[in-house]
């Protein structure tokens, strides 16, 4: 059997909205309550946004012609009131907590100059992406120990556990749910995957519940990955 | 079929305890994310055959891009060079050659080695 490494992603939404909003305000400070630790990036870069990890949207935009509207670069042509989804060209990180948008006279194609009255400039940042541990794993195939049905849409994966030892249970495991009555469906997927050797030129994604991509056009019907457990 | 073999090096010159290593691919046991920008290489126990524990190599990579990494990884380990000599990590390298795959969609910046 050729080796193949078996990818799970289990998402924890993760988000934090900043309300109460300054008037003018171009800087906003992350929170542990976005994620903990707060990511620490590369400093005075977009790259957190460019790579789609991050996201930022306005709450409240307010564009009525009046003087104390949003204004925006020429990238956001049409928007109305409401929400706005902010550019990652426009955004820059400091490293450490501070999301700065840059205003209109920064970047006059994607930039957002900032309402001047208090709570328009409400915001929610996202993080779209796994960066803590458990939010996704990777294990060799050869270290599949074997499928166990909890109930009629729901199962154990399980795998030899990555700590390499018998403390703790013993052994790492990954719950999915499906459509109910699949179970020899996923056993079959699991069998594909570990033998069909179109499976070894990379990662699998056998179940990706960040990016709800599900192995086989998702034959099984798999709705979440529920949890996994690594072995203590 | 030939053996695969894994090298890392943590950019300090290689020439001292804990700088470099190289550890048998069919020796990992998973990959899971330690941090936003570093993803954890589980190894059995290169020291001892019969440890409970583990040699840990961490790949620091750019901010999110944890999913990126495994696909690094997993590509380098899915590869068959003819020497199977797989150089995942050496930031010893000057210019090119420094990570498997660097030439494509590379988000790797440096490994840790903890044996």
């Amino acid at each position: 059997m050729l080796e193949k490494y078996l990818y799970f992603g289990n998402k924890t939404a993760r988000s934090l909205a900043l309300t109460e909003s300054e008037s003018d305000v171009q800087t906003y400070t992350l929170t542990t309550g976005l994620v903990n630790p707060i990511p620490d990036g590369v400093v005075d870069t977009n790259t957190i946004f460019a790579n789609g990890t991050l996201t930022a949207e306005l709450q409240n935009l307010h564009l009525d012609g009046t003087a104390d509207q949003h204004l925006l670069g020429s990238h956001y042509a049409g928007v109305d009131d409401g929400k706005l989804m902010i550019h990652p060209k426009a955004l820059s990180y400091n490293g450490v907590s501070l999301v700065t948008v840059k205003t209109v006279a920064q970047d006059p194609v994607y930039g957002v100059t900032n309402s001047s009255t208090v709570g328009e400039n409400d915001i929610t940042f996202v993080l779209e992406k796994p960066v803590l541990a458990g939010d996704a794993n990777v294990w060799p195939a050869s270290s599949f120990l074997g499928i166990e049905m909890v109930d009629n849409d729901t199962a154990d994966i399980y795998f030899a556990p990555q700590t390499g030892d018998g403390v703790g249970n013993g052994a790492d495991k990954v719950r999915v749910s499906y459509t109910a009555g699949n179970f020899k469906e996923l056993g079959a997927m699991i069998n594909n995957i570990i033998n069909d050797n179109r499976y070894q030129s990379g990662m699998v994604v056998v179940a990706d519940e960040w990016t709800g991509v599900y192995s086989e056009n998702n034959k099984v019907g798999i709705t979440a990955v529920d949890s996994i457990t690594l072995d203590s | 079929m030939i053996n695969k073999y894994l090298y890392f090096a943590t950019g300090d010159g290689a020439n001292a305890a804990g700088e470099a290593v190289m550890l048998p691919a069919a020796n990992l046991t998973g990959m899971d994310i330690q941090l936003d920008d570093e993803l954890d290489l589980f190894f059995h126990k290169v020291g001892n055959a019969f440890a409970t524990d583990i040699s840990t190599i961490s790949l620091i990579h750019d901010v999110g891009a944890s999913r990126e990494a495994m696909e690094q990884v997993s590509a380098a380990l899915c590869a068959n060079p003819r020497d199977g000599f797989i150089v995942l990590a050496d930031t010893d390298n000057v210019g090119h050659g420094k990570f498997w795959g660097e030439t494509g969609a590379n988000v790797l910046t440096d490994a840790e080695i903890s044996l």
